[in-house]
């Protein structure tokens, strides 16, 4: 997400990027929803679908989307199997442990395909808001709706220093290592027990590095007057752009009325 | 121990952060032996600290090899090489988590599984040559910065490692603290112990190494004393690392040996009053 | 015309017993270019731009004028207009996600009109020569970069006053040159200068006055020759290395015309020295 900037500048923005964050955060919502309404694995191919489309048309980097779906895949499979082994009705297979019966039911691969894509399909949709809205349009757009700045001025903020506090829990681990302490060469539980005396360098330089942010934030001015002005305008969203939204909104009603109705 | 033996080995090392990534280090040959005090030059994102950081394991080449007293990086764990090559912080912070200034120097003997008197004793030893005695109970972090930059150097040095590497040890400290820092180092260095600095601070380099390693792109680019580096204008200048002022200054005024400090110009500058 | 003018000021820390400035006097002229060194120096420049004593607790005596108003009176959105402060970590002072939002942000946060935003912008890049950067994300730019976008930052308000804090303590050789550079063209701009530095070679060379602290008070504030002339012999703080062998041959007088760079050095060692 932090290289968004630099993709949109380097003229590798599109024509969706321009478009009002309001706009994409509604057509986004309403995709989501509707995900949530059924569990018909056609629909959510369909939605899937779409999603393809604004991800070509938003010149959305591939890599992101191939990073989300990594993370998600190893979760899905996991749900899947759950459900195969709970899930009652007609079996596809069925194995013998002992004197104990293992079933592998159909109904449970297909609910746990559905849910596989209902995540898939929230993960991507997130992934695409972010890459479509840049933190600097999507504070704008929330202090528009009201949000007082400084809380919609938090997101970017969280956004541009989490990297650097991943990257000094990194520095922690190895001057550890380098005193014999090693986390990564034990197992998971031993694993999570030692790493929590690594917290407190953690804690203590992101409290450092907090106070200093303060500082230097109350030395720019920040929150020092009620208007603050902006350099960065966000056109009002066109009759198109309405019109799209409205489409989404109403097509994630339909869509979600008829599924509770069948 | 060996004198003829190296005791860091590297052998053609090229090292990239990522699988097919751009090379951080392009091939780079070194031997460190036992009783060196090296400073390493370059600016930041010459690729220095990425080559240290090779030196006792935590990161591995991508090709090439490094070799530890025998031990290689790529199939030693980092904690076993510890014993032998300790690492001091840039900044303290990352390294001290402990409750107490004692339970943080004794920290890395204990885990490398020193006999509890030789984890009693070296702890005391480093007390004593920081200069962090009666400060045992305290906890770290009410310590100031220039004692906490301190009882990081305490930590490594309870371990007793053949080679101490510190990253930028004297980086805000004012002359004295430095000029008592690098006496330590030196003493350390003639007890047998072999030093590497990471520095920005050249006139540091010049007066207290035996030898300057300059690392640029990624590559070594000047190896040997400082005196012979400093005399490789045209290359330093490819750096932008600009000699000490008292060595241009000793060229300019044709000294048979160019200064490397100030006492040494004076001492120069008499012997040729007496001639 | 008085940029910057302390009357006895006396600080103390709440949760420390002693006060750690202890009747400080220093007036700075509009254009001017002040080095500081010593102890204390961050809670001197803390209180030069306000942060003491609006933001940090603690107890204050006698009086800060910034432009002549008392420090005391004015907010912290009055002085940040005047005064623009410039600290030690690079990574700290950016915000945002390249280095435009970081040099417009604080001209937002004063509510500077958008009509004028562009022009400042550009402004404040060129003096620190990073318009080419304009576009760039912040994490990809060197130490020495993004300090001098923290620089541009706050030109951007246009403040009569720039205090710096140890600008260059987490940069490299190149990074330090390129932060000095910047200084210079902003003292021939008319700005004035007030640095807080460890590096007293570097400094002297900018530098009109350096002042000394010690104990709390200004011990002395004279120009960079004679400030090293009076520190020779100093266990803390370092002479240039031409000034510091040329004292140890030939001593400390009152007529001493102390060198300070290699050049100075070869025209005075060159009248005295006989070659050999």
């Amino acid at each position: 997400m932090a290289s968004y900037a630099v993709s949109v500048r380097d003229g590798r923005g599109s024509s969706l990027t321009e478009k009002h964050p309001v706009t994409i955060a509604i057509c986004c919502l309403a995709m989501i929803c509707a995900a949530f309404a059924t569990v018909d694995i056609t629909a959510y191919l369909v939605m899937l679908g779409m999603l393809a489309v604004a991800v070509l048309v938003g010149k959305i980097p591939k890599a992101n989307i191939v990073k989300i779906i990594g993370l998600v895949i190893p979760l899905c499979f996991f749900i899947t199997l759950i459900q195969t082994l709970s899930q009652g009705g007609p079996d596809i297979a069925s194995y013998m442990i002992g004197s104990y019966a293992i079933h592998f039911s159909y109904a449970g691969v297909v609910l746990g395909a559905a849910i596989t894509l209902r995540v898939l399909i929230l993960a991507i949709t997130m992934t695409t808001f972010f890459a479509l809205v840049s933190p600097p349009r999507l504070t704008r757009a929330l202090y528009d709706l009201g949000m007082p700045f400084k809380y919609a001025y938090a997101f970017t903020l969280a956004l541009h220093f989490l990297p650097l506090i991943i990257n000094e829990i990194s520095t922690i681990n190895n001057a550890q290592k380098c005193r014999g302490y090693d986390i990564d060469r034990c197992n998971f539980i031993v694993k999570s027990i030692k790493i929590i005396p690594l917290m407190i360098p953690l804690i203590i330089m992101c409290l450092r590095r907090a106070s200093s942010i303060a500082l230097a934030m109350d030395l720019k001015a920040f929150g020092s007057i009620t208007n603050r002005t902006f350099y960065l305008e966000l056109k009002p969203a066109s009759v198109g752009e309405k019109l799209t939204a409205g489409l989404f909104v109403t097509g994630s009603l339909l869509f979600i009325i008829r599924s509770i109705l069948y | 121990m060996e004198k003829s033996s190296p005791i860091i080995k590297v052998e053609d090392l090229t090292f990239s952060y990522r699988k097919g990534g751009s090379l951080v280090l392009k091939g780079i040959s070194l031997e460190i032996n036992q009783g060196d005090f090296i400073a390493i030059l370059g600016q930041n994102g010459s690729g220095k600290s990425t080559l240290v950081r090779h030196f006792n394991g935590l990161l591995q080449p991508t090709s090439g090899r490094v070799r530890v007293k025998e031990m290689d990086s790529k199939t030693t764990p980092v904690s076993k090489l510890a014993a032998s090559v300790g690492y001091v912080f840039q900044n303290p912070d990352h390294q001290i988590f402990c409750a107490s200034v004692w339970d943080e120097i004794t920290f890395g003997p204990k885990n490398l599984g020193y006999s509890k008197d030789a984890v009693e004793a070296n702890g005391r030893e480093a007390l004593e040559i920081m200069e962090l005695t009666g400060k045992e109970e305290r906890h770290p972090h009410s310590l100031s910065r220039g004692e906490r930059q301190r009882l990081a150097i305490a930590t490594v040095l309870a371990i007793k490692p053949d080679v101490i590497i510190l990253d930028e040890p004297t980086g805000g400290q004012d002359k004295a603290r430095t000029e008592k820092l690098m006496y330590i180092l030196k003493n350390l260095n003639e007890k047998g112990h072999t030093i590497i600095i990471i520095t920005h601070d050249i006139e540091l380099a010049a007066e207290y190494a035996k030898r300057v390693v300059v690392i640029f792109d990624g590559g070594l680019l000047l190896d040997g004393h400082p005196r012979d580096v400093f005399l490789e204008e045209e290359q330093l200048h490819q750096t932008f690392l600009t000699v000490p002022d008292i060595f241009a200054f000793s060229r300019a005024m044709q000294l048979k040996t160019p200064a490397l400090s100030p006492a040494e110009f004076v001492a120069e500058y008499k012997k040729m009053k007496l001639a | 015309m008085e940029a910057i003018r302390l009357e006895n000021l006396i600080f103390k820390y709440n949760r420390k017993a002693e006060p750690v400035l202890k009747g400080i006097n220093i007036t700075v002229k509009q254009g001017e270019c002040i080095a500081i060194l010593g102890d204390s120096k961050t809670t001197l420049c803390m209180a030069m731009c306000g942060v003491i004593p609006h933001l940090i607790p603690g107890h204050m005596d006698g009086k800060v004028y910034i432009e002549g108003r008392d420090s005391a009176t004015m907010g912290v959105k009055d002085i940040a207009a005047k005064v623009g402060v410039v600290l030690q970590d690079p990574e700290n002072q950016s915000f945002n996600l390249n280095v435009e939002a970081d040099v417009v942000f604080a001209m937002e946060n004063i509510g500077v009109p958008p009509e004028e935003m562009e022009n400042r912008v550009q402004e404040a890049l060129e003096i620190v020569r990073m318009t080419p950067f304009r576009y760039t994300a912040s994490h990809q730019l060197s130490g020495g970069q993004k300090q001098r976008v923290a620089i541009a930052s706050v030109l951007a308000m246009k403040p009569q006053i720039l205090i710096l804090d140890e600008p260059t303590r987490e940069l490299d050789p190149m990074g330090r040159e390129e932060i000095f550079e910047v200084l210079g063209r902003l003292k021939k701009s008319g700005i004035t200068v007030i640095i807080v530095e460890n590096d007293p070679p570097r400094l002297a060379k900018i530098a009109d006055r350096m002042l000394l602290i010690r104990n709390g008070q200004i011990k002395y504030d004279v120009a960079p020759r004679q400030f090293f002339k009076y520190l020779y012999g100093d266990d803390r703080i370092k002479l240039p290395q031409v000034a510091q062998a040329y004292l140890d041959i030939f001593g400390l007088s009152e007529q001493t015309n102390l060198p300070m760079s290699v050049k100075e050095g070869v025209e005075m060692y060159g009248k005295i020295l006989s070659h050999y």
